[in-house]
């Protein structure tokens, strides 16, 4: 499966990480050069395709390094050019997981109906939020919640 | 007309002062506690202040809002808060600032035809200026597919002295008026052309370069 990760914070590397570890394709986004590290530096294999460094504004598609198995593209995740340097054209799965809901939503909504890809995700951190996202037909999930129902479960059983 | 404004930045601030000097209701929602003051201020209790949420847009009376207008300094807030807007409290009209102008065709995408791109408008004034023998696009309709252009007609123009009719021109153009000096005429069939008039014209984008041979060389 070719997946695409937007936002390499905790959430977003951790899933990067898992996902090659089960043999899937992984290209990662985030508009911070130095969020890749996230991905951990003893991983990095090799350096490809660099496009130079001139004349790159905010959000203009720069370097694409790859790290382990792991593409890594620089840029805004709502910007159209920088989805197609991803490869989201041919992108099977779709994750948005920065720590903007509003970011999230607008890749996901970009991801879904612009450029098709089959499975959509979105990250939601206001729990309010997410039935509003789900009336907009998109899926999400929400760490908070999940979160809080794990310890609850862990608190309840240790009781 | 009852107006809710998310985001009381410069373009928020004035848009409201504007509305409400013409005698509308506004509403502006705005996250920044100095901000909020600022304008609470200046033009009185219009001000909710917090992270724009469908809470807040409930408290601003969302549901019986006229128009509905996102003016943050970020896309992707204007265009989600945009279709919140439209499709859970059924504002008849939601107007986005994009700042990005690439995001513009995606916003209408998504569904969200009304959109605001200072930087658009002024790349387009500076055309308008510079330009000399191109057709100008003014304002993009019907997602897109249509647009109003200007024509500046050049002193070597085929369609001088012509008239509307002889010229017969795209079935998917039509001429709005032209504008010679300080006179604004409405084209009929025996209007002529003269060399320096400005013509605005209605076209499908399809036909652009069509409409262009006419009165370009």
């Amino acid at each position: 499966m070719k997946a695409i990760v937007l936002g390499c914070g905790r959430v977003g590397a951790h899933l990067a990480n898992s996902l090659v570890e089960h043999g899937h394709h992984v290209t990662v986004m985030d508009r911070e050069p130095k969020a890749f590290r996230m991905l951990g530096d003893d991983l990095m294999v090799e350096h490809s395709d660099a496009v130079p460094h001139q004349s790159a504004g905010p959000g203009t598609p720069r370097a694409k390094t790859v790290r382990r198995q792991i593409a890594c593209v620089l840029g805004l995740g709502i910007d159209e050019d920088v989805l197609r340097q991803a490869g989201i054209e041919e992108a099977d799965a779709f994750a948005a997981v920065t720590d903007s809901d509003y970011t999230n939503i607008m890749a996901c909504l970009m991801a879904k109906e612009i450029f098709r890809v089959p499975r959509v995700i979105a990250r939601i951190s206001e729990p309010k939020r997410e039935k509003i996202f789900h009336q907009l037909g998109l899926e999400t999930i929400c760490p908070s919640i999940l979160g809080a129902q794990s310890v609850f479960e862990l608190l309840v059983k240790a009781t | 007309m009852y107006a809710v404004i998310v985001g009381g930045g410069k373009v928020g601030y004035y848009l409201a002062k504007d509305l409400l000097a013409r005698g509308h209701e506004v509403t502006i929602i705005e996250r920044d506690e100095r901000k909020c003051h600022r304008i609470q201020d200046d033009l009185g209790s219009i001000v909710l202040e917090g992270e724009c949420s469908t809470d807040l847009m409930e408290q601003a009376g969302a549901s019986r809002a006229d128009v509905f207008i996102a003016v943050t300094g970020e896309d992707e807030t204007n265009l989600v808060l945009s279709q919140i807007a439209k499709r859970f409290f059924h504002i008849p009209r939601a107007i986005a600032r994009v700042v990005n102008p690439k995001n513009r065709k995606v916003f209408n995408q998504l569904g969200i035809d009304l959109t605001v791109s200072a930087t658009e408008i002024i790349t387009s004034l500076i055309e308008q200026e510079m330009a000399t023998q191109e057709i100008l696009p003014l304002l993009a309709l019907g997602r897109g597919r249509l647009e109003i252009v200007e024509i500046h007609l050049p002193t070597d123009s085929p369609a001088l002295k012509k008239t509307v009719q002889q010229l017969s021109l795209p079935e998917d153009s039509i001429l709005i008026s032209i504008i010679r000096g300080d006179q604004i005429i409405v084209p009929r069939g025996d209007t002529t052309f003269r060399a320096n008039d400005t013509v605005l014209a209605l076209t499908a984008i399809a036909s652009a370069e069509k409409l262009k041979a006419f009165f370009y060389p």
